[in-house]
């Protein structure tokens, strides 16, 4: 009798978990989304030393299909400063990245329209405002040399950094999320240059954010960046 | 026949106890497997899951008399402790979507039903079945990321080094290798990542099954399994270069490229029952010469 007592408290503490379990996922339909967001008005085409420059392409590899699945919203602009150094910025938002929504990494896309990645190291990017965690990558196409900057912004905060730690805090972002009945967007903010010299290419391009990062309002950098102004 | 009448009226109603066991880890486990079924199954290299899953199921099967007959003692203690442990996990890996925690929560569950309903020698005649689900958990997106970039290089390096030994006109940078008029991009698949992870599970499942006595026969059978599983695929990126280089980019993508997964397993595997054989026939000498 004994141990039909403690299959049935064994049962009893499953059931109880399955209920758990059900009760505990998050309502898709009662999750909040983040507002939307406008990329094309939220990035001024003028600001600092830099203005926009339409026409040079951008390298978009993914189907465009694939992009509509992604991303709610894309932007792509090309910028040129006074002294004629062009900056590639490309930009794309996705209103709900749990699962398997989460945004293409560039490590991946790169390669993907036959571009060599040569480099990719983990770095921090200082502003004003605070530190960002970023990747830079160091790609080629036959005679294009193109080094590029990049983070990725899950939920509020900017997850990037090497790659078990950034998936590490994609979860807990996710988690913490899920528990407050939000859905986590996600951001992916890419600057490129084609530039042989990869310091140059650096410092330009992180003049380049720190400028953007400025011209924009503290409600918008946090969206952009996941840095809160001190 | 009398035989036929023969019945041991002491395991009639015997099992009953298990009925509401097995009714709550149906409860719990088969919405899970039916995600892990329509969510990682269907891709592509994931078919060993289901292979994985009945092979357990039929250990658990093979077993079942011994566990039934096993008497009545319990470690309520430790297997409530474990259970509650394993069902905390699968309430947060199944609400939150996270499979290896839901999956992995089966281990800690089984461990911890075993132990309440019959203490230390129920998971002592299972604990092989406990290792085994292991294989289940699907292996996390990072893990294999970080794992596969470095198996690419390795191949890529060590394939064409022999290659080019060989005095084929051949190049590598990265994991794009140049032959001759064809560039060949060593691909993820080709990392033999997932062929480790088939070879490592059929290994031990042949150990579990031939009960060696020496555990250094045990111990260098199981060390032996993913260095066979590296050149096995060094060997496999190494034909499909000679099929393109030889035959043209048609015949290395075409059926080749699908034939030589399958091919490789089998050659890993033969090696494998080769070294065992050659082990077992050492092994045995040593015991006679005591």
């Amino acid at each position: 009798m004994r141990s039909n007592r403690m299959a049935i408290l064994i049962s009893a503490l499953m059931l109880v978990a399955g209920v758990g379990a059900f009760v505990a996922r998050p309502d898709s339909r009662a999750a909040r989304l983040e507002p939307a967001i406008s990329l094309e008005t939220m990035i001024p085409k003028h600001f600092g030393d830099w203005h926009e420059k339409p026409f040079v392409h951008v390298v978009n590899p993914q189907g465009r299909e694939l992009i509509d699945k992604l991303y709610s919203e894309t932007l792509s602009r090309t910028y040129v400063n006074s002294g004629g150094y062009y900056i590639m910025l490309s930009l794309a938002y996705g209103r709900d990245q749990r699962g398997d929504l989460h945004a293409h990494k560039p490590e991946a896309c790169y390669p993907a329209s036959g571009f060599t990645l040569h480099k990719s190291e983990p770095g921090q990017l200082v502003t004003p405002f605070g530190e960002i965690s970023v990747v830079r990558l160091f790609t080629s196409k036959g005679s294009r040399v193109e080094p590029l900057t990049y983070w990725f912004k899950f939920g509020d905060e900017a997850v990037t950094g090497d790659e078990a730690d950034r998936n590490f805090r994609r979860r807990m972002v996710e988690l913490r999320y899920n528990f407050t009945g939000r859905i986590p967007d996600g951001l992916l903010f890419r600057v490129s240059s084609i530039d042989r010299d990869p310091a140059r290419a650096k410092q330009m391009q992180d003049q380049f954010i720190n400028q953007l990062l400025q011209a924009v309002s503290p409600a918008e950098r946090k969206r952009l960046s996941g840095i809160d102004d001190l | 026949m009398p035989s036929m009448l023969v019945t041991t009226p002491s395991r009639d109603g015997v099992g009953l106890e298990w009925l509401p066991v097995l009714a709550g880890l149906l409860i719990l486990f088969v919405p899970t497997f039916y995600d892990l079924a329509g969510m990682i199954w269907v891709r592509d290299g994931e078919a060993h899951g289901p292979i994985i899953l009945a092979v357990i199921l039929w250990l658990i099967w093979d077993k079942r008399m011994a566990l039934l007959d096993l008497p009545a003692r319990t470690a309520p203690g430790p297997g409530l402790a474990l259970l509650v442990f394993g069902l905390l996990l699968y309430v947060l890996g199944r609400s939150q979507m996270i499979l290896v925690f839901q999956v992995g929560a089966l281990i800690p569950v089984l461990a911890g039903v075993l132990l309440a309903m019959r203490g230390w020698p129920a998971l002592r005649a299972m604990w092989f079945m406990l290792l085994f689900i292991a294989y289940l958990v699907p292996l996390p997106g990072y893990f294999e990321d970080a794992m596969t970039l470095p198996l690419k290089q390795n191949v890529s390096e060590v394939a064409t080094w022999i290659l080019y030994a060989a005095g084929y006109p051949i190049a590598h940078e990265g994991v794009i290798l140049t032959v001759g008029q064809y560039q060949l991009l060593v691909a993820d698949a080709c990392a033999g990542l997932k062929s480790m992870f088939s070879l490592s599970a059929v290994g031990l499942l042949y150990l579990y099954l031939m009960r060696y006595p020496s555990w250094l026969h045990n111990g260098l059978i199981l060390a032996s399994l993913l260095p066979i599983a590296f050149c096995a695929n060094i060997v496999r990126v190494i034909v499909l270069v000679l099929v393109t280089y030889h035959f043209g980019d048609a015949a290395g993508q075409g059926f080749a490229h699908g034939f030589s997964g399958i091919v490789l397993f089998v050659i890993a595997l033969i090696v494998m029952l080769v070294l065992d054989a050659i082990l077992a026939r050492f092994f045995a000498r040593r015991r006679l010469a005591r």
